[in-house]
């Protein structure tokens, strides 16, 4: 093999080793996500009731978490890396597995939006659970699909 | 009516050359994922890609890919 191509093949190596942690991570991120979720779902509010300390804390960590999450499924990390390893990471499956788990996310949001709307009939939900259900649903979907979309891309 | 397949001789032209999937994936600028996806059939590739594919394997595009109808 040329000196060119082997040159040519160092970014794409460490982009492919980027890839694969990075769908090593969204699965992580995505399952512990909407467990995490789930368990905070659980400890029903009072709609009533007033914002301690302790609600303020855990709300403002989700929503960190969340926008992380966000800006790591729009933007696909990698920042700490050269541009050409930062494009290889963003190849042309990788936004196409990304378009697709955007549209997942999108369509389990709709559906917890829905569920919520129909729980809403017989109990009072509040509107930050309300938010809850449809930001876990859509994150931790979208998560989800796109590191299955990319396993199954990286074992063929 | 069904959409036709997208098939192709990404692997056999591949072979032909002596290439790995990251030979090509190399020379096209692109990660073995997408080579890989691309030649099972998973992921269909955009006219730029298809291009190159077929401007790194020296062969016109439409012998590397081609519609099968019906799926």
């Amino acid at each position: 093999m040329s000196d060119l191509s082997k040159s040519a093949r160092d970014p794409i190596a460490i982009a492919e080793r980027m890839q694969r942690r990075r769908t090593r991570i969204f699965m992580i991120e995505g399952i512990l996500f909407l467990v995490w979720q789930g368990i905070f779902l659980t400890n029903n509010e009072d709609p009533g009731a007033s914002y301690r300390l302790v609600d303020w804390i855990r709300i403002s960590g989700f929503m960190g978490w969340a926008l992380v999450l966000l800006f790591l499924l729009a933007t696909g990390g990698g920042f700490v890396w050269r541009r050409d390893v930062r494009e290889l990471m963003r190849d042309e499956s990788t936004r196409a597995h990304n378009r697709m788990a955007q549209a997942a996310g999108f369509w389990a949001a709709m559906i917890a939006a829905l569920a919520v709307y129909v729980l809403s009939i017989f109990e009072p939900v509040t509107p930050s659970a309300c938010m809850h259900w449809v930001l876990s649903a859509g994150i931790g979907v979208a998560l989800l699909r796109f590191a299955m979309l990319e396993r199954r891309g990286e074992r063929g | 009516m069904a959409d036709p397949a997208l098939r192709n001789r990404l692997k056999e032209e591949r072979a032909r050359l002596g290439w790995t999937q990251a030979d090509l994936a190399a020379r096209t600028g692109v990660t073995r994922k997408t080579i890989n996806t691309v030649e099972n059939g998973v992921f269909t590739p955009s006219t730029v890609l298809a291009l190159r594919l077929a401007q790194a394997l020296e062969t016109p595009v439409e012998t590397l890919f081609w519609l099968e109808p019906g799926g």
